[in-house]
């Protein structure tokens, strides 16, 4: 059981990671439009196929 | 002067630009279209079918109207036709082009609007945003963010679709601003001036702190979970491993503690609202929450630091998450309102022309104007003062100003109001009043003091909330006496169970989920809801009170029918070619729709006899075409009798006279919406109670309502139809009316349907504003719902889904109280621990969630009432 020490407190860190990342993005403005670039990306893939 | 096709008498200008979906009336489904038929041909860029009168033979496109035309060409100009090989990929439905191709927007130049709504960054760069008309689908997206094809200058747009806004960046040295908007509106989007920055950026910095919060508590959820799960697996001993050694069972007790600390910065909210509760002693769902949150807490901690009792983290943290992620939703789909002070924009110019008296014209803000100055307004052009006219001779469209369906003839001397579109000439304008006292600016201000002080009607789960706050808190403490014989520990700990499992997390949710679903399925067929909370008014059975110019009817002059000598429209088509007033307008339209030829032999001599109608010489004879008061001058009033049956309501008749004989008839009036007296008709039916409120004549009022009720066979459709009541007014009577229902048992709230800036006032004076397509900027801003499709029956289908939605809203409430009560009722009696607790809160939000997304409530598949 004892890995369990080291494992869980290091997952923990990934997370915290993860949560700043997160938080990161938010601030950024990243997620103010959380419609319109599921739309863009479409756009992209058309533009390609047309080239 | 083929501007028939753009539907609205005054198709340039300032008019389009300010009620802009206006033009999209005749377009969307040409209002003439029912009456006399169109070929089966579509419209090459939005598919829209093509009336006769743009049919143009031998031509491989053909289109609706010039928008459509002008839009096609320029993205075939620019490289930009792939848009329809893309958007026939998507499957997107395409919509017709809904723009003023001429409008110049030269306000956008002016220094103080730049100054308010431009950003330059330090590379000369310059940013600002507007909010765009039509844009729908993925292409849009695409077309948008290509602007810059056609405007060189344009350096990045990029579309919000939710919001209809898209930011531009652009280089200011290349291109003005009204380059990008002219460009915008090449491609068929109306820019509008995106005027709530402040309170966006108030709204976005909310949403944001929103999430962050939802983001953190999120993730301590998850882990804290992780942890509660090895420790009740510890507790339970599975038989082949054991059960679990001290060190680690410790090691994750104080783990978890350390987890759920920052869901306690997340769950902040709740205790700020819990403490306003407090303050104002009014139970607040927030109450229960925070005491239950941090009850949990602090017997937890007390739980994890000694090692004795339960944790509870895991329900904390689920619980913070989920009441997040409630709050969010409802708050996402609340629009930033408008700022106050706001209003005044959307509906008068900035700017005006200034003349000097050596003849100089000059732009100068609105504010500068003071009495005495004379400005410049040409026609298309709204004025800007209240003032006397000085010279020159018109027509004033005050339609959306005051509800009157006619234009008004205006001539040197008149008094004129800001805010009605010249229609005609140029007119010399001197202001008798300062251009900030504007008698339309003052009610802007009535409008804005409505609004702010409109208080909120507490919706349904907070009034449950209160009483259920109460109750549980008795309850917990009730609880806890009776087992305190078992010991204090045994005490709280069946307390807190009880608070945690109370926690009306599903409660919470019910509502915003059940309505903010309800509104995306709203948007999904067009109808936009901008306060949530508008739905469980909508709901309930209302006093309807409906506008009638505009709103029951169509809003600008058509001609109805005919009656007489067809040989003798040719002539009368050439004839009213000459003339620009409106009813002219109405009958060339009407005559070429039905594909009459002009007639081969000129009309001479051509006369407009002021506010009567046109004379003049055709073939020699004498040909008069005018109002009743004009043919009875040159005819027998016995002659004109025989014409006088069957008046369709508000209509007036247009006689056409050869030679002192009356050959024929036209009726000329603002025609009901082909399915208005069946949709009132089943808005009757649902329990609401109908009003007709309008600022036209008392007699054309008194005309529709009649009809209207003749029509639908129920003389008593409307409990009351007033005309001539002036935006004043129609705000007080909202308010009395509201008032008395208020009062009244069972509560009925007041629903103001309108369109005109005359009713901005009582649409925000009502509980709630409905603005109906073609609605002037001002009504739908002070307006919770925006109606943009045509048609009354619109109004039956948000009646409808608006009492689905409630019906899903009661269904939620009580699944959560079921649940609630059963496991208060388990905690209270000692059968449920925390593990239980744990599993029952998240399965009840479950069924919340899928009651809420499931549930059908905005859905045009159904029949409609007509």
């Amino acid at each position: 059981m004892s890995a369990l020490f080291v494992v869980v407190p290091l997952a923990l860190v990934v997370s915290a990671a993860a949560v700043w990342a997160f938080c990161w993005s938010v601030s950024r403005g990243q997620m103010d439009d959380l419609q319109t670039p599921a739309l863009r990306m479409l756009d992209e893939d058309a533009e390609d196929q047309g080239k | 002067m083929p501007l028939g096709e753009s539907s609205s008498p005054s198709a340039q200008g300032v008019r389009s630009a300010s009620r802009g979906a206006a033009g999209s009336v005749g377009l969307v489904e040409p209002p003439g279209a029912n009456v006399h038929g169109s070929l089966a041909v579509g419209c090459t860029h939005c598919g829209a079918p093509v009336p006769p009168v743009r049919f143009a033979a031998h031509q491989a496109e053909q289109f609706c109207c010039a928008g459509c035309d002008t839009v096609y060409h320029v993205l075939q100009g620019s490289g930009l036709s792939e848009y329809y090989a893309y958007r026939e990929r998507l499957g997107e439905p395409s919509r017709p082009v809904l723009v003023a191709q001429d409008t110049n927007f030269a306000e956008f130049d002016a220094a103080s609007y730049q100054q308010l709504y431009c950003r330059t960054a330090a590379d000369g760069r310059c940013a600002t945003s507007f909010l765009l008309e039509g844009v729908h689908c993925a292409a849009c997206v695409w077309l948008v963010e290509r602007v810059g094809r056609l405007e060189p200058a344009v350096i990045e747009a990029r579309l919000d679709i939710a919001q209809a806004r898209v930011d531009v960046t652009f280089d200011p040295t290349r291109a003005k601003l009204s380059g990008v908007a002219r460009a915008l509106a090449r491609l068929g989007y109306t820019p509008r001036p995106f005027r709530a920055r402040e309170a966006q950026a108030a709204r976005q910095r909310e949403l944001r702190g929103l999430l962050l919060r939802m983001g953190v508590a999120g993730a301590c959820a998850g882990n804290v979970m992780l942890m509660a799960f090895a420790l009740y697996s510890g507790e339970f001993g599975f038989e082949e491993a054991g059960t679990m050694d001290h060190a680690t069972r410790r090691f994750f007790e104080l783990g978890s503690l350390v987890v759920s600390l920052p869901s306690l910065w997340a769950g902040g909210l709740f205790f700020r609202g819990a403490w306003g509760a407090l303050r104002t002693r009014s139970p607040h769902m927030d109450l229960p929450i925070a005491i239950g949150i941090l009850g949990a807490f602090s017997w937890g901690t007390y739980g994890a630091l000694t090692g004795l009792g339960h944790l509870y983290f895991d329900s904390i943290t689920a619980l913070v998450f989920l009441l997040l992620v409630g709050r969010y939703i409802q708050r996402r789909h609340q629009m930033a309102f408008s700022e106050a002070a706001e209003l005044v924009h959307a509906v008068l110019p900035s700017t005006a022309l200034r003349v000097d008296l050596d003849g100089s014209e000059r732009e100068v803000s609105r504010d500068e104007i003071a009495p005495g100055i004379r400005v410049l307004v040409r026609p298309g052009m709204l004025i800007p003062v209240d003032g006397v006219i000085m010279s020159g001779t018109s027509h004033l469209d005050k339609s959306l100003l005051s509800g009157e369906s006619r234009p008004v003839p205006v001539t040197e001397g008149d008094l004129v109001e800001a805010g009605a579109v010249n229609q005609e000439q140029t007119l010399v304008v001197e202001a008798t009043a300062h251009g900030t006292q504007a008698r339309v600016a003052k009610l802007m201000h009535e409008v804005e003091r409505a609004l702010s002080t409109k208080t909120p009607l507490t919706g349904q789960a907070d009034r449950i909330a209160g009483v259920f706050t109460l109750c549980v808190l008795g309850l917990a403490l009730l609880v806890g006496a009776l087992w305190w014989s078992r010991g204090p520990e045994h005490a709280v700990e069946q307390a807190l169970s009880v608070l945690i499992v109370a926690c009306p997390c599903a409660l919470g949710m019910a509502t915003p989920l059940s309505l903010s679903a309800a509104v995306r399925k709203a948007a999904r067929v067009r109808q936009l809801i901008f306060a949530p909370e508008a739905l469980e008014r909508l709901g309930r059975p209302c006093e309807l009170v409906f506008d009638k110019t505009g709103t029951l009817t169509w809003g600008q002059l058509r001609v109805l029918g005919y009656d007489g000598e067809p040989s003798i429209l040719g002539a009368v088509k050439a004839i009213e070619y000459q003339a620009r007033h409106p009813v002219a307008r109405a009958l060339w339209d009407f005559i070429s729709e039905r594909g009459v030829a002009d007639s081969c032999q000129p009309v001479l001599d051509v006369a407009e006899i002021r506010c009567q109608g046109l004379r003049g010489t055709y073939a020699g004879q004498a040909l008069v075409v005018g109002s009743e008061g004009l043919a009875r001058t040159v005819t027998e009033p016995a002659q004109l009798e025989a014409f006088l049956h069957a008046r369709p309501a508000g209509a007036s008749p247009v006689f056409v006279v050869v030679d002192g004989r009356a050959v024929g008839r036209f009726w000329v009036g603002d025609e009901l919406r082909a399915d208005a007296s069946a949709s009132l008709v089943a808005l009757k039916a649902q329990g609401h109670r109908l009003h007709l409120l309008s600022g036209d004549h008392p007699d054309t009022v008194r005309d529709v309502a009649h009809t209207l009720a003749q029509r639908a066979s129920d003389p008593e459709l409307f409990e009351s139809a007033r005309g001539g009541v002036s935006p004043e007014e129609k705000l007080a009577w909202i308010q009395t009316l509201a008032q008395s229902s208020h009062a009244a048992r069972p509560l009925r709230f007041v629903v103001m349907v309108g369109d005109g800036i005359n009713d901005a006032g009582a649409l925000a004076a009502a509980d709630v504003g409905v603005a109906v397509d073609g609605a002037a900027e001002a009504s739908r801003l002070s307006a919770q719902v925006f109606l943009p499709v045509p048609g009354v029956s619109e109004i039956w289908t948000l009646t409808r889904g608006a009492r689905r939605t409630l019906l899903t809203v009661r269904r939620g409430i009580l699944f959560s109280l079921v649940y609630n009560v059963l496991g208060i009722g388990a905690a209270a009696w000692g059968v449920l621990g925390p593990l239980g607790a744990a599993i029952l809160m998240p399965l009840s939000s479950l069924t919340v969630v899928t009651n809420a997304f499931k549930s059908r409530t905005f859905d045009r598949s159904e029949e409609s009432p007509s």
